[in-house]
């Protein structure tokens, strides 16, 4: 799923097999001086100019790895989600114990570690309808499987309630994780201090919520 | 307002019972339009023809667009917070908590468009976050009370932090369901009255760690819980 929307996203150019091994460098030091850029800043305000200065090369250097500045942002954008769905459904896949702790820290290491790309990924989501469908697109298969693996822990589960169940599941996670690092507000700030309370606590928050229900 | 009334003739307040009918006319198109469109999009001329006003009635109520929208937001925020401030009169947890699902559900579903637009806002202007933010940090610490001395509490009553989180979780599952409209969670999720009880659950469960008690619920008996 992942690989066909990188592809999708980054079509093909032909003038990448002549830049070679060198031209290849540079583009990745675009894209790494633009995630930088996005720890700091909001992706509507950096400019290309910013992306040159931090990446020591020409405006015109720049038109030539990328059409655009939307181009940049939907490549580093397909490759974040490539990772992140990518870590989602390996956690999902694994098959030894631990399926909370697997799946919250596949999330908790998006956020934590391109935290500008996070960042900017969740506001693109909210606020434009072809990345909440990106998403969707990218993330639906593992959604699905976490179902059926929802639904074999819980026999008591119906299949369409699974799936909600996993939604349900994979939402309180983001919405955790947008608090500490996208808003940054005042129960994020406490929360970020440190990585592993966040851990324990996501994965604490998913073993309550996917617990059977008591019987009468 | 009385004072307006003993000092002026009928007349005057006639008009102004006339002027506060025309905006909320005005109000009304507002929200209904948003449904359908941007509010980037919208033009002042689109917002008079859907109230079926003229242009000038328009900028006799409101200087700009923005004008209105913000008293929108604020008079549909206050409402919104007001019927969850109510929800902490119930005495058990569980009550509470469907009531407060309710409330969430119905204000997304009567004006999806007006809470995407405020979610637009919210992203750009730091005055819209701290409305929220603010009511919703209040709501959450007077919850976390009632929990510990709910009859239905006890178990692991949770830190306002993380109780603060679970809003924010309750607040973007409803979004994807009723604005997103993410197709195979919208299937997933069933009717409304299956959302306000399984979102109630799953909130409850998180909160204090124990799922209510299955005589209290609908769905739950019919296969179709959570």
């Amino acid at each position: 799923m992942k690989q066909t929307n990188g592809a999708d996203l980054a079509p093909d150019r032909p003038e990448r097999a002549r830049q070679g091994a060198k031209g290849e460098r540079t583009r990745q030091r675009i894209k790494e001086a633009f995630a930088d850029l996005l720890g700091g800043k909001s992706f509507t305000s950096v400019t290309i100019a910013d992306i040159c200065r931090t990446s020591d090369i020409t405006v015109g250097g720049f038109y030539f790895h990328f059409p655009s500045q939307e181009a940049l942002l939907d490549e580093v954008m397909a490759e974040y989600l490539g990772g992140l769905v990518g870590d989602f459904e390996a956690a999902v896949d694994r098959t030894s114990a631990g399926l909370a702790e697997a799946v919250c820290g596949a999330f908790l290491k998006a956020y934590s570690e391109r935290v500008g790309l996070a960042r900017t990924f969740q506001q693109l989501t909210r606020m434009r309808a072809d990345y909440a469908i990106r998403w969707r697109l990218a993330s639906e298969g593992a959604m699905a499987r976490l179902a059926m693996r929802l639904e074999r822990a819980r026999p008591d589960l119906a299949p369409e309630r699974a799936l909600f169940l996993a939604y349900a599941l994979v939402t309180m996670i983001v919405s955790k994780l947008d608090l500490v690092y996208v808003y940054r507000d005042r129960s994020g700030a406490q929360a970020a201090a440190s990585r592993a309370a966040l851990a324990g606590e996501l994965a604490g928050l998913w073993t309550r919520m996917a617990a059977s229900p008591e019987p009468a | 307002m009385s004072d307006a009334g003993a000092s002026s003739p009928a007349p005057v307040g006639r008009r102004q019972q006339r002027g506060e009918r025309t905006r909320l006319k005005i109000k009304q198109a507002l929200i209904g339009l948003l449904n359908e469109q941007d509010y980037f999009d919208l033009t002042i001329t689109d917002i008079c023809q859907a109230a079926d006003i003229a242009t000038g009635g328009f900028y006799f109520h409101y200087p700009k667009k923005a004008d209105l929208l913000d008293e929108v937001i604020r008079e549909h925020s206050a409402d919104f917070w007001a019927a969850l401030d109510a929800t902490l009169h119930y005495q058990d947890s569980y009550s509470a908590l469907f009531h407060a699902s309710t409330a969430l559900v119905r204000a997304y579903r009567d004006a999806p468009g007006l809470v995407r637009c405020f979610n637009q806002l919210a992203m750009a202007d730091r005055a819209y976050v701290d409305l929220w933010e603010t009511a919703a940090a209040n709501w959450v610490s007077q919850l976390v009370r009632k929990l510990a001395t709910s009859p239905d509490g006890g178990g692991e009553a949770l830190s306002e932090t993380s109780a603060y989180s679970l809003l924010s979780f309750v607040d973007l599952l409803l979004f994807k369901i009723y604005i997103e409209r993410d197709p195979a969670l919208v299937a997933s999720a069933g009717g409304v009255d299956e959302v306000i009880e399984n979102v109630a659950v799953l909130w409850r469960r998180a909160l204090i760690g124990r799922s209510p008690d299955p005589a209290r619920l609908a769905y739950a008996t019919q296969g179709k819980g959570v």
